[in-house]
């Protein structure tokens, strides 16, 4: 994990109080994280842990061992479990050493990955129930300082909805859909063995404002900072989830880039009302 | 109105240097819709109100739900900068405001939500408050429609509570309701003759009754964060009188200096979410 290490002194801590958010910088670290995972997804949720998983009690993949892990550590707590809060972050680096994203099993992301500027992928977000809201500030703001360090124009990655029904998901689909698609140049689209159609209700049964309250608040945080959703939605067994494809443009992104990709740098909640 | 002009230029410069040199960066910060955006008004309002010596008391609890609608009392521009630096919010104002100058662009910079009085135009704007509510951000409205001479509330309009009557129960809006008044003058009680130096209502012209708070001593504002209730069921007209009476306690409860003792120092009302130091 030589390429952690290295990266950490440039990226230096935000600090928050007891709250400090920073990348881990050991394997004690990084185990901390996939054991709050552990407890956040299989436990809170209901996504269904491997047999290993369960003897760990930690959530683990082959993603963990090549990717950066963005940490919110409360200095108040025991230092095993001071880990509040997690993202993983993917840059293409990583992602080449294990042969692809982690969304490709979802979504075909060939237009981002043709994408000339730095990307990165956010995934396996988790904050512990007493810290919601304080800590997704501060992963914010971190993210936002990984993104300045590596000079990344577009952020994606997989957002869950509650639940594999999308009968019952109709109105939030169907408004992510209508309201928040991304454009054409960059939009990535559920892979047609997985592809559910988001358009469950045409788009004069929406109500924008009732369907945006429904929208859960990890997507709406990301719609907040300029995020556009994909083509189609995918099931996740696994997870007991039915996830969308979501790219966030960040402010580093170049007005040649956001101009030729129609990644306008006003959110698209102010038009969006309009031409919905 | 007495006051020494020193005291009013080592406020108003520091206050002014402050404004004009955010203005800039918060612009840049919400045309990028950058995290900061949300957080740097706080920041501005508690220093700006630190600068300007406002002594602010807090009783009761800011609500942490979001989205929070906090319908207050109103008497000052000052309430703006007070509510400012104790939770993140932006104010519901009137779309005229747009036009001054300075302050209409301030309002601007919080993310205020404009509404018309119009009849032609109300609708669209009440959906820009809803929608506004949806993305889960906390709104500020001064449900008198426009400022009281700080000794009494003029009676809420329940038209500018319709927003929330129009919200279906299950997505939780949370109303709190919020009292805050101008009690002091260096620790002597202001009385009713005394509080137009901070109540800035009528026809006033706004440089003079700026410039005299700024020359004044050490005001004292209250505010009280009232038992914060479930919009659910109730129509505008039940949602505006629970308001009104819960702030009008409040607000006679200040005046009449029969508050509780004062619970916390505001500066530490909410310490936990300010940023101490970035990469």
């Amino acid at each position: 994990m030589s390429h952690v290490s290295a990266d950490l002194t440039r990226l230096g801590s935000i600090r928050s109080g007891s709250l400090e958010v920073r990348l881990a910088q050991t394997l004690a670290e990084i185990e901390a994280a996939q054991r709050l995972r552990y407890d956040i997804f299989y436990r809170e949720m209901a996504a269904r842990p491997t047999a290993a998983m369960e003897a760990e009690l930690r959530d683990f993949d082959d993603y963990d061992t090549v990717c950066d892990h963005l940490l919110v550590i409360d200095h108040n707590l025991p230092e095993d479990d001071s880990v509040v809060g997690t993202y993983r972050l993917i840059r293409r680096e990583m992602a080449a050493r294990r042969g692809s994203f982690y969304s490709a099993s979802e979504f075909d992301i060939s237009k981002l990955m043709e994408y000339p500027g730095e990307i990165l992928e956010l995934g396996r977000a988790c904050v512990a129930p007493a810290y919601r809201g304080r800590a997704i500030t501060l992963l914010f703001r971190g993210i936002s300082a990984y993104a300045a360090r590596y000079n990344i124009e577009v952020m994606f990655g997989c957002a869950s909805l509650p639940g594999t029904d999308p009968k019952a998901l109709a109105t939030t689909l169907s408004y992510l859909y209508y309201y928040w698609l991304a454009p054409p140049a960059l939009r990535p689209v559920a892979v047609a063995e997985r592809y559910i159609d988001m358009r469950q209700l045409p788009p004069h049964a929406i109500d924008p404002t009732n369907a945006l309250f429904e929208v859960p608040p990890l997507l709406k945080a990301y719609l907040r900072f300029g995020g556009f959703i994909g083509d189609g939605a995918v099931i996740d067994e696994q997870f007991r989830t039915t996830d969308v494809c979501i790219i966030v443009k960040t402010d580093l992104i170049t007005d040649k880039y956001a101009k030729h990709y129609q990644l306008g740098r006003e959110t698209p909640a102010a038009t969006s009302d309009v031409d919905g | 109105m007495n006051g020494s002009w020193l005291l009013g230029l080592s406020r108003v410069i520091p206050y002014m240097a402050l404004t004009l040199a955010m203005m800039p960066f918060q612009s840049l910060a919400l045309r990028l819709s950058l995290a900061m955006a949300r957080s740097w008004p706080r920041q501005y309002h508690a220093l700006s109100s630190r600068i300007l010596g406002i002594r602010i008391v807090v009783r009761g609890t800011p609500s942490r739900s979001h989205p929070t609608l906090y319908v207050s009392n109103h008497s000052s521009y000052m309430d703006i900068q007070i509510l400012g630096s104790l939770i993140d919010c932006s104010f519901v104002a009137k779309s005229d405001m747009i036009g001054w100058p300075i302050i209409g662009k301030l309002a601007q910079l919080q993310s205020s939500v404009f509404v018309d009085r119009k009849p032609v135009n109300a609708h669209e704007h009440s959906n820009e408050v809803a929608r506004r509510l949806a993305m889960g951000d906390n709104l500020v409205l001064f449900a008198e429609g426009t400022t009281s001479d700080g000794n009494r509330i003029l009676p809420f309009k329940s038209s500018l509570l319709s927003v929330a009557e129009n919200i279906p129960a299950e997505h939780g809006l949370v109303i709190q309701p919020v009292s805050i008044v101008a009690t002091a003058l260096d620790g002597m009680p202001l009385g009713r003759a005394m509080r137009p130096l901070y109540a800035w209502y009528g026809d006033m012209p706004l440089a003079p009754h700026a410039w005299a708070i700024m020359k004044a001593g050490r005001l004292t504002v209250e505010v009280e964060f009232h038992e914060p209730f479930s919009a659910g069921t109730m129509n505008r007209k039940q949602l505006t009188a629970r308001c009104e009476t819960a702030v009008e306690k409040g607000v006679v409860r200040a005046i009449t200096g029969r508050a509780a003792p004062e619970e916390q120092p505001a500066a530490k009302a909410d310490a936990g979410d300010e940023i101490d130091a970035a990469a």
